[in-house]
């Protein structure tokens, strides 16, 4: 195995020669090529694999290239692979981190797969052999462009047999050197299986070079140490299928490092079909299973129609910075908006105010969307209000105006204010005196349930339940601190810990959709499903009004996608990167740059330069969907209902409520 | 205004003379009586004196879930017909007829119930059915009458009986009955192929109030995958939705509340071993190790006794949460759980 990664970091590294790119590319190519692997299941192999690396080349380039990486791509870029989510191709810088990180610690713990021992004692020849390479005259003609040599990186990143494929771009010399060795290494010793890969790699090979260009500039300032390096591609190449040779039984020996060969080539093949995609996917941070979603929207006037009324798009701003945040705040801020406009609307000439009304209203609805995508309470009084605007198109303007405004009014009072005071009093009943309620977040009507039965004397304790990255119950546990509720709070993650004293669990909604299915924060769905797990009831808070009749299975086919930003850069996050530091220091006086370059690069919280990892994308979901059987009974202003009741009252009651 | 009619009474004496009178249509035919008597003069006057004699019934039983089932449904019988009122003695008067029509019509129900049910009892089953009531006979008896056979266990149901009252009535119609205890259910269920549960009220999710016993019956059920089949007239449908047993309006704080532990021992406990010097929960174990067990055994004994007399503080009845119940058969069909939710919804928006 060793021999084979040796090779592949090398023969870049002879490359690298002539183009100062290589020393990234060697460094990156060797823990690539254990990567591939992890990501077809043969995680200890890799681990082993970069373990060796690590440890006995200690090259301050390898460990640069790891150091820069953050502790906590390793576990994203395993996590994607995992799901798919990560191009294979591209995998590369992030499997260096990972091995350099997992390095120590993995040496530590005996691995299952013999390659250990074999890693240990390939170690010192895997050294040798780069002795051997470096020293071996380069030979100019096969390095291949600085561009190639990374691109031979990238390959070699994704699947171990691309290594060989770049390598043959050149095409005898280094090309076979590397193809050579990387076979052996990947097939467990068998040069056949190592040119089989080869082959269908090559057009990938030609993509990753792509990808490679944009990677440049990163891999040039870690190359400059490498560039001493000789790099002969053939010799190099018959230096390394030695030690290939002389390791290919103990290789051979176990299954586990044949197989990945083999999985490669399908890997190869599902990732060309993909690539396409994959590399669109790479350049804008997007994931692919939410690439349907709209991405998350900052606030942004420029883009806004002249003739928008302040109002709205004050409300517009406010909704993009999440200053107004929670469906009903939304809905009535945004009503309050359009009741404004209405009242400044001055009717054009030769029209009728209801009946250019709707088209007075669009551009304000559309500029919303580019905000933050409609909530479902917002769509839902709009269709309300753009109802209402159609049914009475004949009115003389004044008429109309006024009319329009009283029905706002009247949905905010009926729809919204005075719906939450028949929720709260008829959750009055359902709180006794003793109780433990859990609640999730922050919602309004939750937080005024609560408040009124604080008022009205019943004694109970609540237990706020929160999580990253808004901290919105926070909000709640000022209120209700305030109020003298006895409280406590917790983060999501200790759910398991407080929910078993808890007697009800209390939640808000964002909607309530057909199938009976709550769609609500981030979170909510743990809460719900942990406390139906212990029999505890979970009690709903919803207005009618933000009923939908639409129907979702699972919270990815619509979701809202918040910024990214705000799970990594937070002053929490300083925490893990001075470990990172400590770990690089600990390693050994030749990472010394590495650990200096790393400190500079992570003044702002160790992954604030995220956007700069090529394999790391982020993903902050704003809402999650609780499928009904979690959800005990929903209160409304038309009383207590189970969830599944959600179409029965869209039937039933909505159009009376329209009327 | 009903000054000199007592609506409680006319109810105690429908339900005595009339047995197979179900307590929702009894109160309905009670308030009906009342409306006949009624000599209000406004409307308000009326709303208000129906109101009140509803409330007065509920409070006049202990158990009163399906009681205030029929009285809300006549109350919102009568105030969803408010509206459109010209004339208000002829108002009174179709009120008058429509409750009659209504209560015949409720005896109606329970055959229609029986016909929609019995194509769910197949040749050669078990059934598990328990305590006693009204349409699960029925249903059994036209099953019987249909040329089924089939077996009944019919638990005892130790707190009204009602055990023994089914298997009669069953036996009667020629169906092999056999009465088991209440703790026997978990005994006979693999050999059960469907339980079969009234109702007192069947509530806004579509779980279900029933004497009590029916709740662990229907976990045994759901543990064994039998099906659980409740069989309910839809005037028991009440807009309630218990989150527990604890949930539910016949709960009070005496309900199984833990009797204190010194009431007797005051004086025994002390007197038998004066060492013990305050009486506890403690003394009482130790009492009843100590030589002189006779005398505490008798406390204790006079303790049960108490207990039996205090026997109030038993629940009649619990609540069976919708996710154990497979379908309810109903005069308005063969519902699922969600869809009496639907029903009442229908009903009362």
């Amino acid at each position: 195995m060793d021999p084979k990664k040796k090779t592949v970091g090398f023969a870049p590294d002879n490359d690298v020669n002539t183009a100062d790119l290589a020393s990234p590319g060697s460094s990156n190519n060797s823990s690539t090529v254990g990567s591939p692997v992890s990501a077809l299941g043969n995680t200890p192999d890799i681990g082993t694999h970069s373990v060796t690396f690590s440890a006995t080349t200690a090259e301050p380039r390898t460990i640069n290239a790891a150091g820069s990486r953050s502790s906590y791509e390793p576990m994203k870029s395993s996590y994607e692979e995992q799901w798919g989510l990560t191009d294979r191709t591209s995998s590369s810088s992030s499997s260096a981190g990972k091995a350099h990180k997992l390095a120590s610690p993995r040496e530590g713990s005996g691995f299952p797969n013999s390659n250990k021992d074999q890693a240990a004692g390939s170690n010192k020849k895997d050294t040798k052999g780069k002795r051997n390479s470096a020293s071996s005259p380069g030979n100019p003609g096969t390095s291949s462009t600085g561009k190639e040599s990374g691109s031979g990186k990238a390959s070699g990143l994704c699947i171990q047999p691309n290594v060989g494929a770049s390598s043959k771009d050149s095409p005898q010399s280094g090309g076979t050197a590397s193809a050579g060795s990387t076979g052996p290494g990947s097939a467990g010793g068998k040069p056949d299986g190592s040119q089989k890969p080869s082959a269908p790699s090559q057009k990938s090979m030609t993509k990753a070079e792509r990808r490679e260009l944009q990677e440049k500039q990163k891999a040039e300032k870690a190359a400059r140490v490498s560039a001493g390096l000789p790099a002969s591609g053939k010799k190099a190449a018959q230096i390394v299928s030695q030690p290939n040779s002389g390791f290919s039984p103990n290789p051979s020996k176990s299954l586990a490092t044949s197989f990945p060969g083999v999985e490669a080539e399908k890997a190869i093949a599902a990732a060309e079909s993909t690539s396409q995609a994959k590399r669109r996917e790479r350049l804008t941070k997007e994931i692919g299973l939410f690439a349907h979603l709209d991405p998350p929207k900052f606030a942004n006037t420029a883009s806004a129609p002249k003739d928008l009324h302040p109002a709205v798009v004050n409300v517009g701003l406010q909704m993009a910075q999440f200053k107004i945040c929670g469906a009903n705040a939304r809905c009535v801020a945004t009503l309050n908006a359009f009741r404004k406009a209405i009242q400044d609307y001055q009717t054009p000439p030769n029209n009728t105010l209801s009946r250019h009304m709707q088209t007075y209203l669009n551009p304000h609805i559309s500029y919303l969307v580019t905000c933050r995508p409609m909530a479902v309470s917002m769509g839902n009084a709009i269709r309300y209000l753009k109802y209402e605007i159609g049914k009475n198109l004949e009115l003389p303007d004044e008429d109309a105006r006024s009319l329009f405004l009283e029905k706002i009014d009247n949905f905010i009072r009926d729809r919204i204010t005075m719906a939450d005071q028949v929720i709260t009093s008829l959750g009055l009943q359902k709180i006794q005196d003793g109780d433990v309620i859990l609640t999730y977040a922050r919602s309004s009507v939750v937080e005024g349930l609560l408040l009124a039965a604080h008022a009205k004397g019943i004694k109970f304790k609540v237990i706020v339940v929160d999580s990253r990255p808004r901290f919105e119950g926070k909000q709640l546990l000022r209120a209700l601190a305030n109020a003298g509720v006895p409280c406590t709070y917790v983060l999501l993650t200790a759910i398991g810990h407080v929910m078993r004293e808890v007697s009800k669990v209390i939640l808000g909604a964002h909607s309530l959709l057909s199938n009976g299915a709550l769609y609500s924060r981030a979170g909510t769905a743990v809460v719900a499903m942990s406390a139906h797990e212990r029999k505890i009831p979970v009690i709903v808070c919803c207005e009618t009004y933000k009923f939908s009749d639409r129907v979702q299975l699972d919270s990815f086919v619509q979701n809202e996608i918040g910024n990214p930003d705000e799970l990594v850069n937070d002053q929490y996050n300083n925490y893990g990167h001075s470990s990172t530091r400590y770990h690089d220091s600990v390693r050994g006086s030749s990472s010394s740059t590495a650990a200096a370059t790393n400190g500079t690069k992570g003044s702002g919280g160790v992954l604030s330069d995220w956007k700069e990892l090529r394999d790391l994308k982020l993903l902050n979901l704003l809402y999650d969907l609780t499928p009904s059987e979690f959800v005990t009974v929903v209160i409304t202003e038309v009383g207590l209902i189970p969830c599944t009741s959600v179409p029965v009252i869209l039937r039933e009651f909505l159009p009376m409520m329209q009327q | 205004m009903a000054e000199n009619f007592d609506v409680v009474a006319t109810y105690k004496t429908l339900l005595l003379t009339s047995p197979e009178l179900s307590m929702p249509v009894a109160a309905i035919q009670s308030l009906v009586e009342l409306i006949k008597h009624s000599k209000a003069t406004t409307m308000s006057e009326f709303m208000l004196s129906i109101k009140d004699a509803s409330q007065q019934l509920k409070s006049s039983v202990r158990n009163s879930i399906s009681l205030s089932a029929g009285c809300d449904l006549f109350l919102r019988f009568v105030t969803r017909n408010s509206q459109d009122v010209a004339d208000f003695e002829s108002w009174k008067r179709t009120l008058i007829v429509r409750g009659q029509s209504f209560v015949e019509k409720a005896d109606a129900c329970r055959y229609k119930i029986a016909d929609l049910g019995v194509p769910f009892i197949k040749d050669g089953s078990v059934i598990l059915i328990h305590a006693h009531s009204r349409v699960v006979s029925l249903l059994l008896q036209k099953a019987a009458e249909n040329h089924k056979r089939f077996k009944v266990f019919v638990t005892e149901s130790s707190q009204t009986q009602g055990g023994i009252q089914s298997a009669k009535v069953l036996r009667a119609a020629g169906i092999p009955t056999t009465i088991i205890l209440d703790a026997a259910v978990g005994y006979v269920i693999d050999k059960v192929d469907m339980v079969l549960v009234g109702a007192e009220g069947v509530v806004e999710n579509g779980g279900l109030i029933n004497q009590i016993g029916s709740y662990q019956m229907a976990i045994v059920a759901k543990a064994t995958n039998k099906p659980f089949y409740a069989v309910a007239e839809s005037y028991k449908f009440v807009r309630l939705f218990p989150l527990n047993q604890y949930d539910l309006p016949t709960y009070n704080a005496d309900t199984l509340s833990f009797q204190e532990l010194n009431v007797d021992y005051d004086e025994n406990a002390p007197n038998a071993d004066g060492s013990l010097g305050t009486v506890t929960g403690k003394t009482r174990s130790l009492a009843s190790d100590s030589p002189l067990t006779a005398t505490s055994q008798a406390a204790l004994h006079m303790k049960v006794s108490e207990d039996r007399a205090s026997q109030g503080s038993n629940p009649l009845v619990d609540y069976t949460p919708p996710n154990y119940i497979t379908l309810l058969f109903t005069d308005l069909g063969v519902l699922t759980p969600s869809g009496v939710s639907d029903e009442l919804i229908k009903l009362y928006l």
